[in-house]
């Protein structure tokens, strides 16, 4: 009757895995499905099998060390596959000794599986007590519960200990209305000369129709002087289209723009010479040289800064003025 | 008394006058004779060779160029006038297969040149001999300095055609082409003349040696090998970036899993 009871119990729970207590919940791996080749992989003859393939991925490994040695110094730098080569032996020779490490605990160890009981993660009654003690004990001691000046003026000086960390993240860039002067001034003085990378000072003339240049104040192409590129344009006569109040800062169809983007400060130089786009590579911004640099496509929203012109008494290029507008990416107190 | 020696002393001054005529008819003579013999020889030949060279060109100009250019290569609303661009321009456009066009579009591509050396330097010295333009340059490597190639190249060049002349996409469907397939005398050309939408560096821009030097470090650029295996096109960390992300990283998780699996 008992066992009949029982019995039927167990068919009624549906738990047909009858798994003991303890149990990691993981079906125990069944020794069949420990290797394909079964039977087989065990006796002393594929053991010395096993033996021998483990060994052969270790000498692999070796020998690909060597051509490794081999490659580097028999073969010539320049050689297309020198460097592919090293990559394969250095591969071939590390795969070697991952792979004869897995073989040999897989074929050679014995496979047992093995279940590490955890310990129970809660504390005893006893610990849990006795810490709750000291807590009570510190806090009546202390008299952080009864003593409310002692403990808002703790929690105040904690709050105001926070207050420091305000103008520490304030100070993390520039800030935008005490020290923007260094945002807002130009690298160009009035009567520096438009030089090449190379220095030398650029004349009218130099330029044809549709040529451009990058040019430098005074030779300065220091990198502390990042801001300074500027690309010299000459357009056809009666191309450029000045923005009101500065049809004088050309000189016979030369403009001169910055060359650093408005929107994020990459270099916008790539400028075509039959639609006039002067394009930046980063965001795809497009500024129409003919008409002031004005954006007219992508992410920037303010034009390429103007750099007015001049000549010197000896024909060369001379910034008229020095820029009239902060040069580079944007920023929120831009004017 | 008086009278003889006044006889003699004009007698004296004619002989003088006389020997001066002999003297400057002698000069012009000579003069006449080493012209003759020298200059004009030469330059009726070469006038001749070169008014049949532009009278070829006309005639291959007047079929396949005209359509677009004009008649009188002045340009009309689909294309630009040719006058003044120069030999230069046309061996550029020509040689490279840009023109003739195959069809419209935001800019020409590079093909199959559709005319052998000998039509292209006609249709050049016929537009040529419309209004002086840029010579066809004379690219001399050895001139060149590879280092100063280098420099003048990536701050003037390389915005557009990548450090390593591998191109880059412009606005509204237009690209500075790859530079891999360019002669040395095709990105002179280009340099002298800017095709298309390409600045124009002149000679005063560039004088032939900052010319040379760019011609050196491009042709050196294009044509190194790749020691590091799978160049990806020479774009940089963008296609790099791509690869590790696309092949490499899922080669290393289904490493993993195929691991996983097996332990």
């Amino acid at each position: 009757m008992s066992t009949h009871d029982s019995a039927g119990g167990e068919s009624l729970t549906g738990n047909t895995s009858a798994s003991a207590p303890g149990d990691t919940g993981r079906p125990a791996n069944p020794p069949s499905a420990k290797s394909p080749t079964g039977p087989e992989d065990v006796g002393p003859r594929a053991d010395k099998r096993s033996e021998r393939l483990v060994a052969t991925c270790f000498g692999v490994s070796s020998l690909a060390a060597i051509a490794f040695l081999v490659v580097f110094w028999a073969l010539p730098k320049t050689d297309v596959a020198y460097t592919p080569l090293l990559g394969v032996c250095l591969a071939v020779s590390l795969f070697g000794v991952g792979v004869g490490a897995i073989l040999w605990a897989k074929k050679i160890m014995p496979d047992e599986e093995a279940v590490q009981e955890r310990h129970p993660m809660y504390s005893t009654p006893e610990d849990a007590a006795k810490t709750a003690a000291v807590f009570a004990e510190g806090t009546e001691k202390t008299g952080f519960a009864r003593r409310r000046l002692l403990r808002y003026s703790f929690l105040g000086a904690m709050g105001t200990l926070a207050l420091p960390i305000v103008p520490i993240i304030s100070d993390l860039g520039v800030h935008p209305r005490g020290n923007a002067r260094q945002l807002k001034t130009s690298p160009w003085k009035k009567g520096d000369r438009l030089t090449t990378e190379e220095g030398a000072p650029v004349r009218i003339g130099d330029l044809e129709y549709g040529g451009i240049l990058t040019v430098f104040p005074n030779g300065n192409t220091s990198p502390s002087n990042s801001l300074a590129p500027t690309v010299l344009i000459r357009l056809r006569a009666g191309e450029n289209q000045p923005r009101p109040g500065r049809e004088t800062w050309e000189v016979d169809g030369h403009v001169a723009y910055s060359a650093i983007c408005t929107h994020a400060g990459c270099p916008a130089k790539l400028y075509e010479q039959q639609t006039h786009h002067m394009l930046c590579p980063c965001h795809q911004s497009t500024f129409l040289v003919t008409e002031h640099c004005r954006p007219i496509f992508g992410p920037a929203a303010r034009p390429l800064p103007q750099l007015p012109l001049a000549l010197d008494n000896e024909g060369f290029f001379v910034a008229g003025a020095a820029y009239q507008e902060p040069l580079g990416p944007s920023f929120w107190e831009r004017s | 008394m008086t009278s003889t020696a006044a006889g003699f002393a004009a007698a004296g001054r004619r002989r003088r006058k006389l020997a001066s005529y002999a003297v400057l008819l002698t000069a012009l003579v000579v003069l006449g004779v080493t012209y003759a013999v020298l200059a004009p020889r030469g330059h009726a030949a070469s006038t001749a060779e070169e008014s049949f060279a532009v009278q070829k060109g006309r005639e291959l100009f007047q079929t396949s160029c005209a359509t677009c250019h004009g008649i009188n290569a002045q340009g009309t609303q689909e294309a630009p006038s040719l006058i003044g661009v120069g030999a230069a321009a046309v061996d550029f456009q020509v040689s490279s297969g840009r023109m003739p066009l195959a069809r419209p579009g935001p800019q020409a591509d590079r093909k199959e040149a559709k005319y052998d050396r000998a039509q292209i330097d006609q249709m050049a010295a016929y537009v040529a001999s419309l209004a002086p333009g840029p010579q066809i340059p004379q690219v001399d490597l050895a001139d060149g300095d590879l280092q100063l190639g280098g420099n003048l190249f990536r701050t003037n060049c390389a915005s557009c055609h990548n450090f390593a002349g591998s191109g880059g996409a412009l606005t509204y469907g237009k690209y500075a082409p790859r530079l891999t397939p360019a002669t040395p005398v095709q990105v002179a050309e280009a340099i002298r003349t800017g095709p298309e939408n390409m600045p124009v560096f002149g000679p005063s821009t560039f004088d032939d040696h900052q010319v040379n030097s760019i011609v050196k470090y491009v042709d050196y650029v294009t044509r190194s090998k790749n020691p590091g295996g799978l160049a990806l096109g020479k774009f940089g960390p963008v296609p790099e970036g791509l690869v590790i992300a696309v092949v490499g990283i899922p080669a290393l998780l289904a490493m993993t899993l195929w691991i996983g699996a097996r332990a």
